[in-house]
């Protein structure tokens, strides 16, 4: 069932591994099991897979380190992060550093599921949709987020709520909101109003 | 000179340093007994009435057997005999810790000196008691005290390590949750893993092991218990240590693990001493973690008829305004935590008969914490509980 894509999973436990491994394959997917950075890494810089699962705690690299060499921000493919239970500044920083979204331990096999397979159908869909204006217009700071970000503003743009935008992208509201805060930094925007206006004004300039 | 007590007890007016004998002997707050070379009690003050129940007119011209422990009594003429023959000192101007008798047959610890005096009536013995009771007292309270503390210590450890231990315990739960998801939706599916399904059964039973396991060494550590002292080879002891501080900790960091051959039994109390061995491991971490390649070094060794374990670290070392400190407790420089780690380490090791100490390093060369232990002297004579 190869046609389902390949999901890389990178873990350094081999049981989490192997029973992710085994819940994947069960849903058709083609799956390839890695337990470091190193071994992840010098596959997945020549071949792209479906979907990324990736465990932010491991010894050695890290899987922040592995997001960066990876430059994940502009990977062409969704990272999914794997985080210790109230770990969600590692999680922020792991979406700061191009990961889609994080998935919190202990989950269960529905949630990782239906989180790969919404990141996959929404990468699918993005990739075969136009970008809107807002991707491409030149506001001062445009070049300062990463194309996610830019994704994320748009749908706050055109006025989506964190759960609507998080559905369009394949990714939870909660992250939405980690983007958003990220986005008003970089842009230097107060509020919600005022990141729309200083898009929209200088695009109409 | 007159007789004291025979002119007290005929009735006789007193003389001016009788009466003022007298007076002292009432007023101190010792039991003060004075016999004649035939064991038989003479004097028998106040502090004495109320120690042993007797009244002193009941005691005087006893022997002083009424207040000993039966097997004590039948041993005490034949000191008593020995030393008037040999002239070898037992007891007399040592002291020691002996047992008394009160009147209800209650038998108690006491500290008894012995002096000497040569009368013209003979040799007289005078004896000074103190009822041991309350120090013990104190003492036993002083132990209970400590030993909370101790135990606190390590529940305070663990806690410190909440939030790495409760990721290793999610990483067996996780595995578990999936295996046996996928059995589940492997069934409701309708997808033949027939072939397989022993196998990831008995995946999940490993899993569920795996987190047994390390709720157990947890809870092995901080449940309240007695102090105790087995016999034990120290290097298990150290690595099940490493093991579980390397399990709540986040660093990345490399451990050597240095162990000498035939290293000869220390006779000791495993939880308490593992106690030491995570909390210096646990700093060692924490001072190497700002290190290019953070290590640590541990090794168990044998010098001078002691088992020396050594917990080594790369990092800045100790600062020398901090040092003077180090060991006491709350003066920790560290954010969290109640500074009590060290303090509580050399306690313990310093009640098994051992120390901790400390090399601070500096200049390039990490801190090295030496804890000391004695080796066991017979495997027979230290299993004691």
């Amino acid at each position: 069932m190869a046609q389902m894509g390949e999901v890389f999973i990178v873990d350094d436990d081999s049981a989490v591994r192997d029973a992710l491994s085994l819940v994947l394959s069960l849903e058709g997917y083609h799956v390839r099991g890695f337990s470091d950075g190193a071994a992840f890494l010098s596959v997945a810089r020549t071949h792209v897979p479906a979907c990324i699962v990736l465990d932010v705690h491991m010894p050695g690299r890290s899987g922040l380190d592995i997001l960066k060499e990876l430059e994940a921000d502009r990977y062409p493919a969704p990272i999914f992060v794997i985080s210790g239970q109230g770990d969600i500044p590692m999680a922020v920083d792991a979406i700061r550093h191009g990961a889609l979204d994080f998935i919190e331990k202990p989950f269960d096999a529905d949630t990782v599921v239906e989180r790969v397979r919404d990141a996959i159908a929404a990468h699918q869909r993005r990739n075969s949709t136009e970008p809107g204006d807002l991707l491409t217009a030149h506001f001062p700071g445009h070049d300062l987020l990463t194309p996610r970000e830019r994704e994320v503003l748009v749908q706050i743009a055109s006025g989506a709520s964190n759960k609507e935008a998080g559905r369009k992208l394949g990714i939870s509201p909660r992250t939405i909101e980690v983007h958003r805060a990220r986005i008003m930094e970089k842009l230097g925007a107060k509020n919600a109003a005022d990141l729309v206006r200083i898009v929209l004004k200088d695009i109409r300039a | 000179m007159r007789d004291l007590t025979s002119s007290l007890d005929a009735g006789l007016p007193p003389t001016v340093s009788e009466a003022r004998l007298a007076s002292v002997l009432d007023t101190a707050a010792d039991g003060i007994i004075v016999i004649d070379e035939h064991a038989r009690i003479l004097i028998f003050n106040k502090a004495c009435e109320k120690m042993f129940g007797i009244r002193s007119a009941e005691a005087v011209g006893q022997n002083v057997k009424i207040v000993m422990p039966v097997e004590y009594a039948a041993e005490h003429d034949e000191y008593v005999g020995s030393y008037i023959r040999t002239g070898v000192k037992k007891i007399i101007g040592i002291g020691r810790e002996v047992r008394g008798r009160h009147a209800d047959g209650t038998v108690f610890p006491l500290e008894l000196s012995v002096g000497e005096a040569a009368t013209p009536d003979g040799r007289q013995f005078i004896g000074i008691l103190r009822d041991l009771r309350p120090r013990k007292e104190s003492e036993q309270r002083l132990a209970d005290l400590q030993s909370e503390l101790v135990h606190l210590a390590r529940v305070s450890a663990i806690d410190e390590m909440g939030a790495a231990i409760a990721h290793e315990l999610n990483q067996p739960l996780t595995a578990l949750i999936l295996y046996l998801q996928a059995i589940r939706r492997a069934h409701s599916k309708g997808i033949d893993i027939n072939k397989v399904v022993g196998d990831i059964l008995d995946k999940a039973a490993g899993e569920a092991e795996r987190a047994g396991h390390i709720i157990q060494r947890m809870r092995q550590f901080v449940e309240k218990r007695e102090p105790e002292r087995h016999v034990r080879d120290m290097n298990p002891l150290v690595d099940d240590a490493i093991e579980l501080t390397l399990l709540g900790q986040s660093h990345r960091i490399r451990v050597d693990r240095e162990t000498a051959e035939n290293l000869p039994p220390v006779s000791v109390d495993p939880v308490q001493v593992q106690q030491i061995i995570v909390n210096l491991v646990r700093n060692a971490i924490e001072a190497a973690s700002g290190a290019a390649d953070p290590a640590i070094r541990i090794s168990t060794r044998t010098k001078d008829g002691n088992v020396v374990i050594e917990v080594e670290d790369n990092g800045p070392g100790i600062a020398p305004q901090a040092l003077p400190k180090l060991f006491e407790a709350f003066a920790s420089s560290k954010r969290r935590g109640m500074g009590l780690g060290l303090a509580i380490s050399r306690t313990i090791a310093q009640n098994h008969g051992g120390d901790l100490t400390v090399d601070p390093g500096g200049n390039g060369k990490g801190a090295c914490f030496s804890l000391v232990l004695p080796v066991a002297s017979s495997p027979a004579s230290a299993e004691v509980g």
